[in-house]
């Protein structure tokens, strides 16, 4: 914490807004709420990263809360899960909600809110580990690329540039149709997809930050070039690359979902959102109920996604007020 | 303003050639042997004899080096021969052309769905920014954002198809086969349009000329209508183009759920059916497309804007 190359984003972002935008107008309200609640003496990191959360908004610290709720929700689904994710009852298929069955029984007699459970270790895990891979790959190709030669790094950009231009839901069709429909060549689709947005972002910031003073003055103390790289400039870039991440989570949720929901991912029986929302389309003028808590399962996580990390950026991404 | 697009024409060019090179190189993609890909593509599974691959590796030059290889490919799709579907055994320049359009079509009016509500939406909420009408606009493209295609699609059937029984569900022809997906593909548009007209608006609105229309007594209504809007409607212009482009490439779901005969489902049955020609073609006519929307956003923003004009003279 004591190095200034290292200093924590939350803190500094705020700071660095009070000066740059002269106040009134809608987006800077938001900034100088941030300003004057961060601004007070507060305690923990903890307490500070609270006030500077809650200054943007009540949604992100809501959008957090629910997003750790269903994490936790569905880590635990062996210990509170009602059922047996693949237990079917044939004898009661398609019920509403009973005590037996909380959200009710889809078309194989399968409690619904046990597969939700079981399907958020797939869904949202299978996200997270994308959106971290994405991140890191991404990072690193793009740093590695501010680093280099302009030759090097102006081939880089050029292929970032080529990858960006194909539709992504169309790239990741293809890459994961072509290999083999399962849910590990739908997160490598994914993933090879992904990277591209990290790798410009990282970039375009680790170029500004490189023209700073700290950093001349750790190449002159001979540092090497890896380790300007990931000592002195990473911790300076990573806000914004949060940012984006969080941003980019709400993108893998609904990809990933989505092709499950076309047959591109996970395979029946498998309790994964986007199949149970396949399934349930058969049943759907029966009994509504079966396709939608799924759909809203993933509508609820991708919204509290996308508003918590709206405040996010506000908070670790200078660029974005 | 030519010279001001021929740096951007440029850079499409070269991303146009290095996106031919991925798509030429999906054929590695498929695990096992392209020649028996294609062979199994056309005479099916079970007739395959080595003398066949061996046709099929001389005739598509597969026994080439893939610089070769690629270059025929190449000089193929320019000429306009696309090649043979593997699962109609048509050829696959018309009825990609088809599916082309319908998607087009689609587009446009979903876009133009979105644009035409999301005027009102942002500017009733730039004008009185932080009130709950603001909150709600920001709410509804929230929602709007992170709402799942293939489940607004599924809901949005189960209430007007089902209940009402007022729309198809599914297949396309007049009008009302395009309501429901073009009402699904235009919620993400509106979200971002809404909140491109409030960020907009509340900039300009600072201005000092504002405070001047004001000053000399103009009423409110053409203040914001002639001479905040038109300034504030500039960085509409590119949000527009990016979203275009965007559900060219983006309606694969949307077309699957309601059985629109459009290029994304046209791809997902070739990706299901490994017809490579058709995916080949398809990625690549869809990246072209996006390139040109991308281009003549770019013109509309140099028609629009004099200063960008200017700057580059």
């Amino acid at each position: 914490m004591a190095s200034p190359c290292s200093a924590d984003p939350l803190t500094v972002a705020p700071a660095a807004a009070i000066g740059d935008f002269p106040p009134g107008g809608l987006s800077d309200a938001i900034v100088s709420r941030v300003a004057t609640k961060s601004g007070r003496q507060s305690k923990t990191f903890f307490q500070r990263a609270f006030r500077t959360l809650a200054a943007t908004g009540p949604g992100t610290i809501l959008g957090l809360v629910i997003l750790g709720l269903m994490i936790v929700l569905c880590a635990l689904a062996p210990i509170i899960a009602p059922h047996d994710p693949t237990e079917m009852n044939m004898l009661a298929r398609l019920q509403g909600p009973s005590w037996q069955y909380p959200l009710g029984t889809d078309g194989l007699g399968r409690c619904i809110l046990t597969r939700l459970l079981y399907g958020g270790q797939i869904s949202l895990g299978v996200s997270f580990l994308v959106t971290i891979a994405t991140t890191l790959i991404g990072s690193v190709i793009g740093l590695a690329s501010a680093m280099s030669s302009k030759l090097v790094d102006e081939a880089i950009m050029r292929f970032v540039d080529i990858v960006l231009a194909f539709p992504p839901v169309i790239l990741v069709l293809v890459i994961a149709g072509l290999l083999k429909p399962d849910l590990t060549n739908l997160a490598l689709a994914l993933i090879i997809v992904g990277w591209s947005p990290f790798a410009r972002l990282a970039r375009i910031q680790a170029m500004v930050v490189k023209q700073r003073e700290f950093v001349e003055a750790a190449i002159c103390t001979g540092a090497s070039s890896l380790r300007v790289a990931f000592r002195h400039i990473f911790p300076n870039v990573l806000g914004p690359l949060l940012a984006l991440s969080f941003l980019r989570l709400g993108f893998a949720l609904l990809s990933l979902a989505g092709l499950s929901f076309l047959g591109l991912g996970a395979q029946p029986p498998t309790p994964e959102w986007g199949v149970m929302l396949n399934e349930a389309r058969r049943y759907m003028s029966i009994d509504p109920l079966v396709m939608l808590a799924p759909g809203a399962t993933i509508f609820l996580a991708t919204l509290s996604v996308s508003i918590a990390g709206e405040g996010l950026r506000m908070v670790l991404d200078p660029t974005h007020r | 303003m030519l010279s001001a697009l021929t740096p951007k024409l440029g850079s499409i060019l070269v991303i146009l050639f290095g996106a031919s090179i991925i798509t030429f190189l999906f054929m590695f993609m498929i695990p096992g042997d392209p020649a028996w890909t294609i062979a199994r593509g056309r005479y099916g599974e079970s007739t395959i004899t080595p003398e066949m691959l061996a046709e099929v590796r001389a005739e598509t030059g597969l026994d080439q080096p893939l610089p070769i290889q690629y270059a025929r490919w190449l000089a193929n799709v320019v000429t306009g021969d696309l090649g043979i579907s593997f699962l109609t055994k048509e050829p696959v320049g018309p009825y990609l052309g088809k599916a082309f359009l319908v998607t087009l079509q689609l587009t446009v009016i979903s876009l133009v769905l979105s644009l035409i509500l999301a005027l009102p939406l942002g500017l009733i909420a730039a004008l009185k920014p932080l009130s709950w009408i603001d909150t709600a606009s920001t709410t509804i493209s929230q929602f709007g954002i992170s709402v799942p295609e293939y489940w607004l699609g599924p809901v949005l059937v189960l209430i007007f198809s089902v209940h009402f029984g007022v729309l198809p569900s599914a297949e396309w022809g007049d009008w009302k086969h395009m309501v429901l997906p073009a009402v699904v593909l235009g919620f993400r548009p509106l979200s971002y349009f809404t909140r491109m007209i409030r960020v907009g608006l509340v900039d300009v609105l600072r201005e000092n000329y504002i405070r001047t229309a004001h000053a000399k007594g103009l009423a409110q209504s053409r203040v914001i209508g002639y001479h905040a809007l038109r300034n504030a409607l500039i960085p509409l212009i590119t949000v527009v183009g990016l979203q275009f482009a965007g559900l060219l490439g983006g309606s694969v779901i949307v077309e699957v759920i309601f059985a629109v005969p459009g290029v994304g489902r046209l791809l997902y049955q070739s990706v299901m059916g490994r017809d490579l020609p058709v995916i080949q073609a398809g990625v690549l006519l869809v990246v072209g497309a996006m390139g040109v929307a991308n281009v003549l956003a770019d013109c509309v923003c140099l028609i629009a804007d004099p200063t960008l004009r200017c700057a580059e003279d």
